[in-house]
């Protein structure tokens, strides 16, 4: 039976879809660990659309009589890659982790090799969904044009209606749950298509029917038997992944270390925002510690130590409690908690956090609110739910002391929060004698070319006084004015926990051997490409 | 093989405007995440617009065809990051940037603009497709996958080459070089087809303009990146 142009160009939306969906899912199971989105896609992108390219190609070799037929048996494959997306990458995980990972040595330079082995260990699921979808498509363009030459635009525009559909279930359906689950969606659409065409394409009586409806029926079964045990799985490897590296030697060793050492740690609570995933990990203490796309954010062990560092060191340095305060990110509330503690010293604090589901967190959730003391509640906080460039884009005010609370730039993206571009606006909202402070990623007595970028991408901004200074990591406060910071400790009637006259006056101490790295400035429009290094695999 | 590399050539074109525009809208609009979906999203809705439009012919007409498309993403594709700043400097003028009215039509301008590009960018395949078929008999996979390899090749000399050594500016202009020469080929090769001197004109005046934004892409950008800052 030869098919109608309106049941390929439906296939072809189904497959344009289903094979992109999967990319995207496999991208998001792939940045769970290697954190470096623009590496982690590129790698992706690329080899799905080389083995889209060899797929069509080959496609012109084969007979295209018949051709739903063998699209089912694709849609088939692609169904069985896609349940088993989520765990052969769990799988590899694990294994890269506990059988390949290096101990000891440069603890950065092993958690790179082994994320490149985990990255490209996993690409020959890329290379089937690409190869599988390709092959589809072309296949169904010559089957178009036996019908009619217009036929085949049909089947283009409907390929890139697939994708525009992939994108959009992508950013809004799939963007707040779990990649493994998604994946099994997909691979139930593929499952029905595939037995819809079978159903379509054979006598019922034959021996292909038979197989073939067998086959789509177990991979639907599949599905249902592990939908009740996503949770099972995805603790597995959440367990694994804030488990400490080890090397296991042996088969007994490896059931060993699962049966009495990974199973039975407390589970890991896995939050799906639509930006991010917020992991809360409870620690030897029994405290919890939040992590933001794997990177460390928040702990009940550390918050003050950093909070402190972050919101009053700078006010200690230029002696002066800034009256308007805007804090770019700080979701979590805790860098307001600490400004309000000056009382009505502050006016108003304006905080800008893109993630509603993160403030919902903070104004919710008990663990939030006994670390921020519900100080995204108090009248004198205004909360944005805007992205920081827009925000300072488009906004009119101006602020006494500006507070970026970012997450590293260990992704290219937020490098955007990083540029000179960013900095420049930051500088347009600075009242006379404001002072802008940020968490830097600069690594105190490590030489690393970042230092260099940072503080040059400061300078070019504007910032004539660039004051890098150490807490429980290396901040930075910059003003545009030049203004040496001071070390002498102002008692403004707060009870630190951390700062005291002490550690502000060994604060200043920071050896960033730059000196001798190339200079560069990040920028939005020429950003560089290198986000920081990562030391954890 | 002229046709194979003209096809890779124009893919990696039409990949790379897409990349700008994403980064582009990102960088005025913020959100990076949402203004990639969307951006990608609309593209290829365009793309497949443009897809639809096409309809099949002779080579000459397919070629001349061709030729204009390719003059058109001269226009607004190779000049996408100045049309992008603009677009906005002039919403500045008409509307209050801190008013919700403001980002509304920003939004929809970027819309508009990834909209355009994308549809002159979807005929390109078809067409290439028609004009392989009927004039060299290359079948459609080998199009498609000269296609893909364009495609990948253009998010590799977007990524690791274009944006971090030229930036924005320069990267839209030397692929409107790219299509630029396209035109020339497509017009040219394998024997040249007539034209009206109006296309010649359009063509000749956009190649221009934008050579001009490749040679002085520096101080083109300083003067356009004043808009970005709200000057």
């Amino acid at each position: 039976m030869e098919a109608k142009p309106i049941t390929l160009a439906l296939v072809a939306v189904v497959s344009s879809a289903c094979g992109l969906l999967y990319q995207q899912l496999m991208v998001k199971n792939l940045t769970g660990v290697v954190s470096d989105v623009l590496l982690v896609q590129t790698i992706s992108l690329v080899i799905y659309l080389g083995a889209l390219g060899v797929g069509s190609l080959i496609a012109d070799h084969f007979s295209h009589h018949a051709i739903l037929r063998k699209v089912a048996i694709i849609e088939l494959i692609l169904a069985f890659v896609g349940v088993l997306i989520g765990p052969l990458i769990h799988a590899a995980y694990f294994i890269c982790k506990f059988f390949l990972h290096e101990i000891g040595g440069d603890m950065a330079a092993a958690a790179d090799r082994s994320r490149l082995l985990f990255l490209f260990a996993n690409q020959y699921l890329t290379v089937i969904l690409g190869f599988c979808t390709g092959f589809e498509f072309s296949a169904l363009i010559h089957a178009a044009r036996r019908v009619n030459e217009k036929a085949q635009n049909w089947i283009i525009a409907a390929n890139n209606l697939g994708a525009l559909l992939a994108c959009l279930t992508f950013a809004i359906v799939f963007g707040a749950i779990s990649p493994t689950l998604a994946a099994w969606a997909v691979a139930l659409v593929n499952f029905c298509v595939a037995l819809l065409l079978i159903r379509m394409t054979s006598s019922k009586l034959s021996w292909r029917w038979l197989w073939l409806s067998a086959v789509g029926t177990s991979g639907l079964a599949l599905i249902v038997f592990l939908i009740p045990n996503l949770q099972r799985l995805e603790q597995f490897y959440l367990k694994s992944l804030y488990s400490p590296p080890r090397r296991l030697s042996s088969p007994r060793a490896t059931l060993d270390f699962i049966r009495h050492e990974l199973l039975p740690k407390p589970d890991v609570i896995r939050i799906y925002t639509s930006y991010q995933t917020a992991d809360f990990v409870t620690d030897s203490t029994g405290g919890l510690t939040m992590f933001l796309d794997n990177q460390a954010q928040l702990s009940a062990a550390w918050n003050k130590i950093y909070h402190e560092s972050l919101v009053h060191m700078p006010i200690q340095f230029f002696g002066q409690v800034p009256r308007r305060v805007l804090i770019l990110g700080g979701g979590d509330g805790i860098a307001a908690r600490e400004l309000l503690r000056y009382g009505d010293r502050i006016e108003n604090i304006d905080l800008v956090e893109l993630d509603p589901t993160i403030i919902q967190l903070a104004k919710e959730n008990q663990y939030f609110l006994n670390l921020n003391e519900g100080a995204l509640t108090h009248p004198k906080v205004t909360i944005h739910l805007q992205d920081a460039i827009a925000f300072l884009r488009f906004t009119s005010g101006r602020w006494d002391a500006i507070y970026a609370d970012f997450p590293l730039p260990f992704d290219y993206d937020l490098l955007k929060l990083f540029s000179v571009e960013f900095y420049k606006l930051v500088a347009m909202r600075l009242a006379p004698g404001g002072t802008l402070t940020l968490d830097s990623g600069i690594l105190n007595r490590v030489p690393d070319e970042w230092n260099g970028i940072l503080l040059e991408t400061l300078k070019a901004a504007g910032f004539q006084t660039r004051a890098p200074y150490l807490g429980n990591e290396v901040f930075v406060t910059a003003r545009l004015d030049l203004k040496q910071p001071q070390t002498n400790f102002k008692d403004w009637g707060i009870n630190f926990d951390y700062l005291n006259a002490n550690r502000l006056a060994k604060a200043l101490v920071v050896d960033l051997h730059h000196e001798n790295q190339a200079s560069r400035v990040n920028s939005i429009f020429r950003p560089m490409r290198r986000a920081l290094r990562d030391f954890d695999f | 093989m002229i046709f194979r590399f003209l096809i890779v050539m124009i893919a990696m074109a039409c990949m790379i405007y897409e990349l700008i525009l994403a980064q582009m809208f990102s960088a005025l609009l913020g959100n990076t995440l949402l203004r990639y979906s969307l951006t990608i999203g609309i593209y290829l809705a365009a793309l497949g617009t443009g897809s639809l439009l096409v309809k099949p012919g002779p080579s000459p007409a397919i070629r001349a065809r061709l030729f204009k498309i390719e003059t058109m993403l001269l226009i607004f594709g190779a000049l996408s990051p100045l049309l992008a700043l603009g677009g906005e400097w002039f919403l500045r003028q008409l509307i209050d940037p801190t008013t919700p009215a403001f980002l509304y039509c920003a939004y929809f301008y970027s819309a508009l603009l990834i909209f355009v590009v994308g549809v002159f960018a979807g005929m390109e395949l078809p067409l290439l497709m028609h004009w392989g078929e009927s004039e060299f008999k290359i079948p459609s996979g080998q199009v498609l996958f000269f296609d893909y390899f364009g495609t990948l090749l253009g998010v590799l000399v977007f990524i690791y080459l274009l944006l971090p050594h030229t930036g924005i500016m320069l990267a839209s202009g030397i692929c409107g070089l790219v299509n630029g020469l396209a035109a020339v080929v497509t017009f040219s090769y394998p024997r040249p087809i007539s034209f009206t001197p109006k296309w010649w004109g359009i063509f000749t005046t956009t190649s221009l303009i934008v050579l001009f934004t490749v040679i002085f892409h520096s101080r083109t950008w300083t003067f356009f990146e004043g808009i970005y800052f709200g000057s």
